[in-house]
């Protein structure tokens, strides 16, 4: 379906054909894979490849509006949970954001780069023991909670997000991915905060996240609660990245970095990649957006 | 400001923005014949245009602006 999507694209907006024709030249055939699952999901609940594509479209004229935005006044638009909130009560917005982003995982090469950290991520932490927890923060579309389900053997996997269409949809897109009626997983549809966790997790994984809350120290506090010394931590994030629903704003990589380090999180590794596969060195000197993520641990007492 | 002389800082304002000298435009330049223009540099360009004319564009506009001339109207009419 990726072929009609984008001939689709190709003749409603040149530019952005052009933006994903350059995105795609490194794309693998597992990611492809991938994105072609993600299609055949959304057709599956209904969608034709014209409204995917006329959605998808959608997300990026917002996207679109906000780094207009971000360039002149150089901040984001919105800065409180609460001016956000009105935007995740409207469907229409809801509906295309979601599409948007999640096909973004695959479409986009930052977001690529980020799924290949992932993954070393899962293939470092895999689980095999009899108790084991894999816990995730706002999965949203489902991706990575779906990635980790099948590349991984935790004895139970746990999903925590805020937004009742996101979890619905984790939920759909698992049952619908997994084949195989697994029964080690559950989604709840709670607030990260108001969560208290019986066991603590083996992994932690917390995808694009911090960028939408207003107190993000405060959510990296509480992973530090909630791990032990062997627990492996998965964040991602994004710098100077307008959109909508962010609010914020990470001016450049160190401050996330000297967020972990206030959260006493210790670094294990990491990747950066800033958008039209710019440098990071003139990204950051343009203001224009790079996306980050981080495997981490608890940082020893005595450090 | 006539119409060549909106075409002459127009131009250096391609120039400078996909950073590439030879570049050309006339009424008909669309994305399909300059290279880096895509859906990214398209927010830099139109920001570096209301920058060196002092005016804006509306979203509607920056998202259908189809070619060059169309982009000339709209400064014209503005400035
Ligand atoms: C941009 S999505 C991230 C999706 C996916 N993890 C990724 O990396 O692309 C952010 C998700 O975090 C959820 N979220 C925000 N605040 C939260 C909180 N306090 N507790 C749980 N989930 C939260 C949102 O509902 C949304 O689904």
């Amino acid at each position: 379906m990726l072929k009609a999507f984008l001939s689709l694209i190709e003749s409603k907006s040149l530019m952005q054909f052009k933006y994903l024709s350059k995105s795609l030249i490194d794309i693998t055939i597992d990611e492809k894979d991938k994105l072609e699952n993600l299609f055949e999901f959304l057709a599956h609940k209904g969608n034709t490849i014209d409204t995917i594509a006329m959605q998808y479209l959608k997300f990026t004229d917002y996207f679109l509006e906000e780094q207009m935005f971000f360039v002149l006044n150089r901040r984001y638009r919105y800065s409180t949970s609460d001016e956000i909130s009105k935007l995740y009560n409207n469907r229409e917005f809801m509906n295309n954001y979601t599409i948007g982003l999640g096909l973004s995982s695959y479409l986009w090469h930052t977001h690529r780069v980020l799924m290949k950290l992932f993954n070393k991520f899962l293939s470092e932490i895999r689980g095999e023991r009899r108790h084991s927890l894999y816990f995730e923060i706002g999965p949203g579309h489902g991706e990575h909670f779906v990635t980790a389900m099948r590349n991984t053997n935790f004895s139970k996997y746990i999903g925590i997000d805020i937004s009742e269409t996101s979890a619905e949809r984790t939920k759909e897109f698992i049952k619908w991915s997994l084949k195989e009626n697994r029964q080690d997983w559950e989604i709840l549809n709670k607030d990260f905060f108001d969560y208290e966790i019986s066991d603590k997790p083996n992994a932690i994984v917390m995808g694009e996240v911090l960028e939408h809350v207003e107190n993000p120290l405060s959510f990296l506090n509480k992973i530090y609660d909630i791990s032990t010394n062997d627990t492996r931590i998965y964040i991602s994030t994004a710098v100077n990245a307008p959109q909508l629903d962010h609010i914020y704003l990470f001016n450049d990589i160190d401050e996330v970095k000297n967020m972990f380090k206030k959260a006493k999180l210790e670094i294990i590794d990491m990747a950066a990649e800033a958008s039209n596969f710019a440098s990071i060195e003139k990204a950051l000197q343009k203001k224009t957006a790079i996306v980050v993520a981080f495997i981490l641990k608890k940082q020893l007492e005595n450090n | 400001m006539t119409r060549e002389e909106l075409y002459e800082r127009l131009n250096n304002v391609f120039r400078d923005v996909f950073d590439d000298s030879s570049i050309t435009i006339n009424d008909k330049t669309t994305a399909a014949d300059i290279e880096k223009w895509d859906s990214l540099e398209h927010i830099n360009l139109i920001v570096t245009m209301q920058k060196e004319f002092g005016m804006k564009f509306k979203m509607g506009e920056v998202r259908t602006m189809k070619n060059v001339g169309e982009m000339a109207d709209i400064i014209i009419a503005r400035i």
